[in-house]
């Protein structure tokens, strides 16, 4: 299972990264909404998570481009902060899966990844 | 007085560990805790130098969002004490409250984070160890 992890904060994403390739996913990582962008259409991964706030382009637009753009089904969870209520109901209305605050369990993000995930085999 | 700088140095830290790696630890190896303290280490540099750098151009947006990025990092630490300064120097920036507030505040938040750079070294060092 190929997940496209967008995060600009390196720690964050290195976080993520080593957490999700220790259960056994193929792990691609982007550091801004751009390269999110391009690496979607290339990778086609099974899922996607990605931070609102980004260089370039938000998260926002990366759940828009796949959902209105691309029409793909492609689980989308995003990372937000905790005073980001509004943008998370933003989130859902363009069509995101899931969100998790920061700071965040790993293990409660791994749960959420094997819950979409398996929705959607 | 080397040798005291060092003494208060110690005493400093023993007094307020300003970090916890519960949440690290998670990851389910010592040895990718220790590789995302030390992203952590080469990143925070350069947040406060950009901060400072903001804080002089007086270029609030920037600040706070740079301020909210560096919080990410600092809550994954759960590095409380220092999450809490990050909040009140987005507050003071978003309402642009008096210049010399805003200063102290990142005066105080660049000693802890000094502080906390210290701390995580010597955590590093007891990880590399225990393997």
């Amino acid at each position: 299972m190929k997940i496209l992890v967008a995060e600009d904060n390196v720690m964050l994403l290195k976080t993520i990264e080593l957490k999700l390739i220790k259960e056994g996913y193929e792990v691609f990582t982007t550091p801004d909404g751009r390269e999110t962008m391009k690496e979607i259409i290339r990778l086609r991964p099974d899922m996607i998570i990605a931070d609102v706030m980004m260089p370039y382009a938000s998260g926002l637009e990366v759940v828009s481009m796949v959902r209105q753009q691309l029409k793909w089904k492609t689980p989308i969870i995003i990372l937000s902060a905790m005073e980001q209520e509004e943008v998370i109901l933003n989130a859902f209305d363009l069509g995101a899966d899931d969100y998790i605050t920061k700071p965040f369990s790993l293990n409660e993000l791994v749960i959420r990844v094997k819950r979409l995930l398996n929705r959607n085999i | 007085m080397l040798g005291q700088v060092v003494l208060l140095l110690i005493a400093q830290i023993m007094e307020e560990i300003l970090f916890d790696t519960a949440l690290l630890d998670e990851m389910g190896s010592k040895k990718s805790t220790i590789r995302v303290l030390e992203y952590y280490l080469e990143d925070s540099p350069k947040y406060l130098l950009d901060l400072e750098k903001l804080l002089a151009e007086k270029d609030f947006p920037s600040l706070i969002n740079k301020s909210h990025k560096l919080k990410g990092s600092l809550g994954m630490l759960k590095a409380e004490l220092l999450v809490s300064l990050i909040y009140q120097l987005e507050t003071a920036a978003s309402t642009e409250l008096n210049f010399d507030r805003l200063q102290e505040i990142l005066a105080q938040l660049k000693e802890k984070l000094l502080l906390l750079d210290t701390q995580l070294l010597q955590e590093i060092k007891k990880i590399k160890d225990s393997l």
